[in-house]
């Protein structure tokens, strides 16, 4: 009994700095001491968010952003293949990259209309410990709106 | 089991082991359905279209449960390859609650430990009443659900590997649910198929001629000497056909039962066919 329940203990001690990345994108970005970041061709409105948003992220990693632009085929390609962290840009929830990356809504619940192209930030899928980061600063720049 | 759908289905998101595991919930309802359908049909009385009753619609019923879990299963085991094959990732995004962010990984893992007591409870109370009734969609039905607890694990371990970083954890924790419905599905297809062909009237959770129908043929060589005796299940019932002997007009059919008298209503039909018919037919 006690046995089970030193494991038990170890098992939950374990768990406490779940999740983690599977391809370890936050730890490298703790490592290094900054993050790729691509912006999709942007409109003027978007711009003030998108750096607000960078902003932000830059804070809670404490790492810089190394930023770059292009059209949104190209930098979703090396967002797939793990040469960027972040994408930013106009997507709607509907486009056909939906299975194979990971959107979070820069734009409050109440704005976003599935249908609409909306400010979105794009991580890969399966780094869970940076999409829940990006998850919690999105929501907090949403709210500071 | 209605709450632990419902609840599995608001936490699945994308992971596949939850997927899988939710799929294996709805689908234990299926031998449910069709044995309440199956009893409200075994009940009526032979028609000109029917003269034989329905008995067989218990078998039927239980083929049909045995492809679904069997098909089903098969699907799931070929995403979960592909999953793997393909090195897909899965995203486990957190939820907002109360204003803070939780990892939807807590609440699948919930929802999963939930989903483990429900089954296993409602298994162990179906099992004794299927071996008396024996009822093969029952006993299937309970079978699976007592080795629900299983899938549950299996699915906790899924989400807990993902978190740890391990992308494959997901998928292999589904493909391991889904061997174990496809495992299901085809002990009830190999019973349920011989019992439709007219077996020998199986074990209700193997594919072996079960021990009741042998003592049976025992008795009813030795109490017919010479004879040839068949014996086929039409669902719950044993039909009994002895050849080349001439029936005894004094005994029913619950005088020539062996073994225990409360499980006389097995044997419905004793029939003789006459030494010098052809007894191929």
């Amino acid at each position: 009994m006690k046995l089970l329940a030193s494991l038990a203990l170890i098992c939950l001690c374990s768990c406490a700095d779940l999740p983690r990345d599977a391809d370890g994108t936050l730890d490298r970005i703790h490592r290094l001491k900054s993050f790729r970041v691509g912006l999709i061709a942007e409109q003027q409105a978007d711009a003030g968010r998108s750096i607000k948003f960078v902003q932000a992220l830059e804070r809670s990693t404490a790492a810089r952003a190394l930023t770059g632009r292009g059209a949104t085929e190209p930098l979703l390609k090396q967002l797939k293949q793990g040469k960027l962290d972040v994408v930013i840009g106009r997507m709607t929830a509907k486009s056909p990259w939906m299975k194979q990356v990971h959107m979070v809504p820069l734009t409050k619940a109440e704005e976003a209309d599935p249908e609409e192209i909306q400010l979105v930030a794009i991580t890969r899928n399966g780094e869970n410990a940076w999409i829940s980061m990006v998850h919690r600063e999105a929501s907090t720049a949403a709210l500071n709106e | 089991m209605a709450s632990v759908i419902v609840l599995m289905f608001l936490v699945m998101g994308s992971s596949q082991a939850m997927r899988s595991a939710w799929i294996e919930d709805v689908l234990s309802l299926v031998p449910a359905i069709v044995y309440l359908i199956a009893t409200k049909y075994e009940r009526r009385r032979p028609t000109h279209a029917f003269p034989f009753g329905f008995h067989r619609v218990h078998s039927l019923g239980f083929l049909v449960s045995a492809v679904t879990l069997t098909a089903v299963g098969v699907l799931l085991l070929v995403e979960s390859m592909i999953t793997l094959v393909r090195q897909e990732h899965v995203t486990i995004p957190p939820v907002t609650i109360l204003g803070r962010d939780v990892w939807l990984g807590w609440l699948m893992i919930a929802a999963l430990a939930y989903s483990m007591v429900p089954p296993v409870i409602l298994g162990l109370k179906k099992l004794p009443i299927a071996k008396r009734l024996q009822d093969k969609v029952l006993h299937t039905d309970a079978m699976m659900q007592k080795a629900d607890w299983m899938t549950g694990l299996a699915g906790i371990a899924g989400i807990i590997g993902l978190g740890f970083g391990f992308w494959w954890a997901d998928a292999v924790a589904a493909a391991v649910i889904s061997a174990s419905i496809v495992h299901d599905g085809v002990t009830a297809l190999r019973i349920s198929t011989a019992e439709l062909i007219d077996g020998a009237p199986r074990e209700l959770d193997r594919d072996e001629v079960s021990e009741e129908a042998e003592a049976l043929t025992r008795h009813l060589k030795a109490r017919y000497p010479g004879s040839e005796v068949r014996l086929r299940e039409t669902g719950r019932f044993i039909n009994a056909q002895i050849l080349g002997a001439p029936p005894d007009s004094n005994e029913l059919p619950a005088d020539l039962w062996p073994g225990d008298p409360l499980r006389q209503w097995r044997l419905a039909e004793v029939s003789f066919v006459a030494p010098t018919t052809d007894a191929k037919g």
